[in-house]
């Protein structure tokens, strides 16, 4: 026999699970309020999270790096991580991948590329340069201007490699940002 | 039927309320609480860079991709900046804060405030630096919000050692344990339904791709191109792994070799594809609350019996 404490308990558990199986398998929720509160809730617990990694498959990958021209006209090479550890790395190239997202705001017309991508997509991604432009800035004081080169890897498939290809990076994205006198 | 009927409600009240020991959700507790404390000082040299407003991303972009609705640090720097805080104390105070937080936890220190704590001051960072996120936050934030609730400071804890209390099954740790236990199996049966339409998983390719892209490469793969079959075996080991986890995980004889499979899987992930935080913190998941036996030690002295209906004595129950 149990208690109504435990029936109670029981019941918030399989409340709970069923939220957690609604956000597992991606199921849309057609109530509107409802919707407010699966969300606001799944927040809180993390019941509404996707547990789709390395889902259809795994992509490509897009890196960043800085020409860093200084004052005495040297152009120098360097990464937006810092290479203390890997952790740290990993994090860092999480917020360059944002880069082309879909999700990122506004439109990428089409897949892969940014031609033509909205105005407010392009403001975007501009922003996001020139907030990594001004770091590298604050770690090299001499900078004059930074040039910020996205390229995305481009991987052969297995048969490809066993064919000869190899992999290569292509350039994906450029922007010169100059530091303004006097800052 | 009617008779089986009648076996089918005690079967189910054995199964969510049989009492269980706490040493499951207690190894749940401290092997999550480590590994989120090692996270923290691998991130900590990063730490103004990632959660700064004039971090690697600045305040308003970084604002503009977080949750709506979330908690952020950069709404307490800017409250507290009205009585003279700057920047830099009020950030410097709440990663103390977090760091000690985490150490109470993993000792089992006043685990009701600290779990309650950690997981508050886990889910500020992680909203206030969305875009650094990744599955190691995810499955941290669900199950830091867990160990609040379930009593996985009951062994293994400074509490029970301050207070000079034995170790004590109950039926909230049971009931607690079965609710990681379900969320375990739906992530997992969830994560091999998602995979299996990409062609990727039904040929290997997807293996091949994360052992040799940049970003995970740890070793030179680049020899499996020679073995597609190799690629292919990896792949649908880790799909069966997965996808029918829900099953082989529950029996006693194969709950072992399914909790090794796991654990093997998962530190696969943290040494080849040098994922370390996230393959510690899955392979330590399934290992506390799969791998550690809930029979109890001792039942509690408050009558399990009244609130059960079991007698207080070691139980052949599911563990």
């Amino acid at each position: 026999m149990n208690t109504s404490k435990q029936k109670l308990f029981l019941g918030l558990v399989a409340f709970h699970l069923a939220l957690v199986i609604l956000g597992a398998f991606q199921v849309p929720l057609s109530n509107e309020v409802g919707d407010y509160f699966y969300q606001m809730y799944g927040k809180i617990t993390g019941a509404s999270s996707g547990y789709g990694f390395f889902a259809p498959g795994v992509g490509t990958q897009l890196r960043a790096s800085f020409e860093v021209h200084d004052t005495k006209g040297t152009i120098t090479k360097v990464p937006l991580e810092q290479g203390r550890n890997r952790e740290a790395d990993l994090r860092i190239g999480n917020i360059v991948g944002w880069f082309w997202k879909d999700t990122l705001g506004g439109d990428a017309p089409e897949s892969g590329t940014e031609k033509g991508a909205t105005s407010k997509r392009r403001d975007i991604q501009r922003s996001m340069t020139a907030s990594w432009a001004g770091k590298i800035f604050g770690r090299y004081p001499e900078t004059k201007s930074v040039v910020v080169i996205l390229e995305e890897y481009q991987m052969p498939s297995m048969d490809e490699y066993r064919k000869g290809e190899r992999p290569y990076w292509t350039k994906y994205y450029r922007a010169k940002f100059e530091k303004k006198s006097g800052t | 039927m009617k008779r089986w009927l009648s076996n089918v409600g005690p079967a189910i009240s054995k199964f969510f309320f049989a009492p269980a020991s706490p040493r499951p959700l207690a190894v749940l507790r401290i092997t999550v609480a480590a590994t989120l404390l090692l996270q923290a000082i691998l991130i900590a040299p990063e730490f103004f860079d990632f959660f700064g407003t004039n971090g690697v991303l600045q305040e308003s972009l970084s604002k503009y991709f977080s949750e709506p609705g979330t908690p952020r640090m950069g709404a307490v720097v800017t409250f507290l900046a009205k009585y003279g805080f700057s920047e830099r104390t009020v950030m410097a105070a709440a990663g103390s804060l977090y760091l000690i937080s985490l150490i109470m936890l993993t000792v089992g220190a006043f685990t009701g405030l600290s779990s309650v704590v950690t997981w508050f001051l886990h889910w500020v960072f992680m909203s206030s630096s969305y875009t650094t996120n990744y599955g190691a936050d995810v499955f941290a934030h669900i199950f830091l919000f867990y160990l609040m609730v379930v009593p996985c400071g009951a062994a293994f804890s400074v509490d029970n050692w301050r207070k000079g209390l034995p170790e004590m099954a109950s039926w909230q740790a049971r009931l607690g344990l079965r609710l990681v236990q379900f969320h375990l199996c739906i992530m997992y049966l969830a994560s091999a339904v998602e995979k299996w339409p990409g062609p990727q998983w039904h040929d290997g390719e997807v293996m091949w791709r994360a052992l040799n892209l940049p970003v995970y490469l740890q070793f030179d793969f680049t020899w499996l191109a020679q073995y597609p079959w190799l690629c292919k075996l990896m792949a649908w080991e880790s799909l069966a792994v997965e996808g029918l986890y829900f099953i082989f995980i529950w029996p006693k004889l194969t709950r072992k070799l399914w909790v090794y499979l796991v654990v093997a899987l998962h530190l696969g992930i943290a040494l080849f594809l040098g994922l370390h935080i996230f393959g510690i913190i899955m392979a330590a998941l399934t290992w506390s609350v799969y791998g550690w036996s809930a029979t109890p030690q001792k039942v509690s002295q408050k009558s399990e019996e009244q609130q059960t209906g079991w007698a207080p004595q070691p139980l052949g129950s599911p563990s």
